[in-house]
């Protein structure tokens, strides 16, 4: 069975409980790496490679929708698999609501969890990517940014040349600066990180430049 | 013109209130034609002849107001008195007003010295006595044509609207001198914080007068104090204006004999009128009225005034030339206050100038009656003394009589009402005898002897030790004993019996006999176990309902171990399906999978334990361990919480007779209580303390909270049956709780704590009661 890369981090107060789910994932193949206090894996965590996160909610210093909603403020993209001896159906929500890729109840079936996990370390890595994204983004000229909306509403060179009042020759170079910057070769990859970020496609630019 | 009716100055001075003040001189006179020079001669005659023989002296006193015009009245009814008093039938006084206060016009003066004129005709005075300034402006001004050879005695005023010469020609002078900047001083004395002065004055002639020269003397007050002129009002308008005078004011009265409206006062009335509504204090100028509202300060004196008059006037008649009396000025007196003016308007004692008088003081009731009260006490403790002596004495009597009715007979009466059985062992013979009530209780046959055996073969086997024990101390030590215990009857049923016996000696203390008293408590018995049974099921169904609030976490306790354990097997399995399983960590995992089974099944006996339904047995418990053991069932609950709990718990705590399943449901009612009192803190400051302690004979759970605290502070009301804050729940936990620690012979009881929350505290006795 091939598995997403990446670190599986597991914080439940319980240390068999710790014990026996780093047995279970490690026996899929997964990396993990296990903690029984909310300090200790605040510690340990790095963000960078795509990990997720198996949360116990009841916890004695930090109950872990509190550790997930202060990992949210600092900013941190982590998904939570969130793991629970007791949960009602407002925790759940609340859990869910805020971002969480599952809440289970213990006992927990193995199926359930590897696939959990599995779901979780897939979303690090479309949060990864969509990050790095955003970053290149924040590099393009206002210009670029203009050339970029129009091409991902689907324009011609041309068009855009017109709409922007300039030489189709200089779009050209805008354009292929953009993609450049933005490390992508085809309009379709554009689109789709497009989509996801958000941008374009929601105004209709022609209309609003005449 | 008025001319005042004669009245006896006598009967006069009881009713009317005089006021004297100062006269200013107001008016234009117009000379009037004058008097025949024969008239004078006639005079001259007949002065002598009245002089010289045994005719009453004549003295013509000149009123300046009516007879009821204060601060004036004061000082002619002092000085027509006085003469009377010093001259009795030898004085032949007459009066005439000018009332100047209604009559200040110079046609009716005219009009007035030809009535005079006229009058001395027939009635010439020996001495002419002007009251208040205008009657001596007046008398000043005609003296040549109506009195060119009468001595005058100017009095009642001051000297500053007279004449410049009206003392040069035999006359005499006894009056004030106002120290008018005197009056500010005096205020500022009391109220060094005034900064306005509302000044009442009225609007005659006289008054306008001396509006004028106050003005002029307080001119060196108008950077500090404001001074708001009331003189062109109406008394009422004066009353509105008293009535809400800014802050830090107060009022002078000088006079109001007429307001500018053209009404007369009586210028005491206006004050206490003017008293009841102002809300500043107020000060006047004559002694006579303090008590009538004014604080008070240096007054003139009036009364003092006329007396002194007469006394001057006395001698005049007598002989003395006017002229030898060098001018003489009554200053005023020490300062004065009324005590319940200083009161009122807050002025302490310590402001007054030294050598003041404060009058008017309210006695207190010491004051007043503390002699009758110490008498009055005195004689309330001597009467009880005497009671209490008396009633003691009685109740000795009484009680000697009782005890000798008692000792003869009582017992038999007493005891065959009550059912009591009587019985009476003798250790030497061994014999016991037995009342016809014992033989009853006992289902002994009667007739039949009984000895010690025989008694005791009655009592239940299990209770024998018991009670043959309690008879061989109670012989050895010569004391008594209280013991409850069963007799089993014939027919096999079993009798509870309480039983109390004393050993009794003779004097030389060989010969003991043992008296004993036996009642049947069956019925008791019954309905105490009953009772007991009752509260036991009581115990356990709030014990269910306590587990009921419970069973999440009490899922959350069970779930652990089986998510540990299906998570391990699983993951057996995973390593199995692989190539090469790792054999040590398998067994590893089958180890935590026992042992996690192992803990799921404690969880389910404590859980049975707690569930179970049972009589209260108190054994011995180390409460050290029922704490360590409810906080652990309550681990996930308190974690569901958020709560932190934090346990104290000292070593080598003495065990306590006790429950150990009641115990714990009543620690667990308290911490769950604890958790759902603190579930408005913020998270991370939800902490509970346990601590255990041993006191003396005693050993003692606290359980502190930072909760919202008691309601309305009340720390018993949350023992009452019912009371609850909670939403849910029934409010019984805490009552339940209490009769369970009741039952244990302890106590429960709620303190709040010096920041906010609530602690709880038990205490359960070390030493062992017999268990009930």
């Amino acid at each position: 069975m091939s598995n997403p890369n990446g670190v599986v981090y597991l914080l439940d107060d319980e240390p068999g409980m710790v014990k026996a789910v780093t047995r279970l994932l490690r026996a899929n193949g997964f990396e993990v790496r296990g903690f029984t206090t909310p300090s200790s894996f605040l510690e340990a965590f790095r963000p960078g490679s795509d990990s997720c996160l198996i949360l116990d909610v009841a916890m004695p210093d930090l109950d872990g929708l509190h550790l997930q909603r202060r990992l949210t403020h600092e900013g941190i993209l982590l998904p939570i698999v969130f793991l629970t001896g007791h949960g009602d159906i407002p925790m759940s929500v609340r859990a869910m609501k805020a971002g969480a890729v599952d809440f289970l109840t213990k006992p927990v079936k193995d199926t359930d969890l590897l696939r959990a996990v599995r779901a979780a370390l897939v979303r690090a890595a479309e949060q990864r990517e969509t990050a790095a994204i955003s970053v290149r983004l924040t590099r393009l000229t206002p210009r670029e940014r203009e050339v970029m909306e129009h091409v991902i509403a689907g324009k011609l060179n041309k068009q855009i040349a017109f709409d922007l009042g300039t030489g189709e020759q200089n779009i050209k170079i805008h354009r292929g600066r953009m993609m450049q910057k933005m490390g992508l070769v085809s309009v379709a990859d554009l689109v789709r990180i497009a989509e996801k970020l958000g941008i374009g496609g929601k105004r209709d630019w022609h209309h609003d430049w005449h | 013109m008025r001319v005042s009716d004669n009245q006896s100055p006598v009967t006069r001075g009881n009713g009317c209130r005089t006021t004297r003040l100062p006269h200013g001189k107001s008016h234009r006179i117009v000379r009037g034609p004058r008097m025949a020079c024969s008239l004078v001669a006639v005079f001259v005659v007949l002065t002598a002849v009245c002089a010289a023989g045994s005719e009453p002296k004549r003295v013509l006193v000149v009123h300046s107001f009516g007879s009821v015009a204060p601060p004036f009245t004061t000082h002619s009814i002092a000085f027509e008195t006085e003469l009377v008093e010093k001259m009795g039938k030898r004085v032949d006084l007459d009066e005439v007003s000018l009332d100047m206060a209604r009559y200040a016009d110079s046609t009716l003066q005219e009009a007035l010295v030809e009535y005079l004129q006229k009058r001395q005709s027939h009635w010439q005075p020996d001495l002419v006595v002007p009251i208040g300034s205008p009657a001596g402006v007046f008398v000043a001004q005609y003296r040549d044509r109506l009195f060119p050879k009468t001595p005058i005695l100017y009095t009642g005023m001051d000297r500053r609207p007279l004449p410049p010469d009206a003392l040069e020609k035999n006359a005499a002078f006894i009056g004030e001198n106002f120290d008018l900047p005197g009056f500010v001083e005096d205020i500022l004395q009391i109220a060094p914080a005034t900064k306005n002065i509302a000044i009442v004055i009225g609007a005659s002639a006289v008054e306008q007068y001396w509006a004028a020269a106050f003005r002029k003397e307080f001119e060196p007050y108008a950077n500090r104090i404001n001074f708001i002129w009331l003189n062109d009002l109406s008394l009422d308008q004066m009353l509105e204006k008293t009535r809400a005078l800014p802050p830090d004011s107060f009022i002078f009265l000088i006079l109001l004999l007429r307001d500018a409206t053209g009404v007369t006062h009586n210028a005491d009335e206006a004050l206490q009128r003017i008293h009841a509504v102002a809300n500043a204090p107020i000060n006047s100028i004559f002694q006579h009225q303090l008590g009538l509202g004014i604080v008070g300060g240096r007054l003139y004196q009036a009364e003092h005034e006329g007396i002194e008059s007469a006394h001057i006037a006395v001698r005049i008649l007598h002989g003395e030339p006017a002229s030898s009396f060098p001018p003489e000025i009554v200053g005023p007196l020490s300062p004065r206050y009324d005590w319940r003016e200083l009161k009122r308007w807050k002025i302490n004692e310590e402001r007054l100038p030294p050598g003041s008088v404060v009058l008017f003081r309210e006695p207190t009731v010491w004051d007043n009656y503390g002699g009758w009260i110490i008498a009055g006490v005195s004689l309330c403790f001597v009467q009880a003394v005497l009671i209490f002596g008396l009633l003691a004495n009685l109740a000795k009597r009484r009680l000697a009589e009782r005890s000798l009715i008692a000792s003869e007979g009582r017992v038999a009466l007493a005891a065959d009402a009550a059912h009591l059985g009587v019985w009476e062992f003798d250790p030497a013979t061994n014999e016991v005898w037995v009342s016809d009530e014992l033989r009853d209780l006992f289902q002994i046959t009667p007739g039949t002897d009984v000895d010690y055996a025989a008694f005791q073969e009655r009592v239940y086997p299990d209770d024998q030790p018991l009670h043959n024990s309690a008879i061989k101390r109670a012989i050895e030590t010569k004391g008594s004993y209280e013991i409850e215990y069963r007799v089993l009857l014939q027919d096999g049923t079993v009798r509870w019996i309480s039983g109390r016996a004393r050993c009794m000696s003779d004097g030389d203390g060989r010969s003991t006999r043992l008296l004993g008293v036996s009642m049947d408590v069956t019925e008791r018995k019954r309905a105490e176990k009953e009772a007991m049974e009752q509260r036991d099921e009581l115990f356990h169904l709030s014990r269910v309902a306590t587990l009921g609030q419970l069973s999440g976490s009490l899922a959350h306790e069970l779930n652990q171990p089986l998510g540990i354990i299906l998570s391990n097997a699983q993951a057996a399995q995973h390593m199995l399906a692989g190539d090469a399983p790792d054999i040590p960590e398998l067994r590893e995992i089958l180890a935590d999978i026992v042992g996690e089974n192992l803990r799921a099944g404690e969880v389910i006996t404590r859980l049975r334990a707690l569930l179970k339904r049972g009589e209260t047995r108190l054994l011995p418990l180390a409460l050290n361990e029922v704490i360590e053991d409810v906080l652990h069932l309550l681990r996930s609950d308190l974690v569901a919480h958020g709560v932190t709990a934090e346990s104290k718990l000292a070593e080598r705590l003495p065990d306590v007779p006790g429950d150990e399943v009641q115990l714990q449901q009543v620690l667990i009612n308290i911490v769950g209580n604890a958790c759902d009192a603190m579930a408005e803190n913020p998270p991370g400051d939800r902490r509970l303390r346990i601590s255990t302690s041993a006191e003396s004979g005693a050993v003692c759970v606290s359980i502190e909270d930072q909760g919202r605290g008691l309601p309305n502070g009340d720390s018993s009301q949350i023992f009452e049956p019912f009371f609850t804050t909670k939403s849910h729940g029934l409010g019984i936990g805490l009552s339940i709780c209490r009769s369970i620690i009741a039952a244990h012979h302890g106590r429960l009881w709620a303190e709040p704590n010096k920041g906010r929350g609530v602690t709880l505290r038990i205490e359960l006795p070390v030493i062992a009661l017999a268990a009930s």
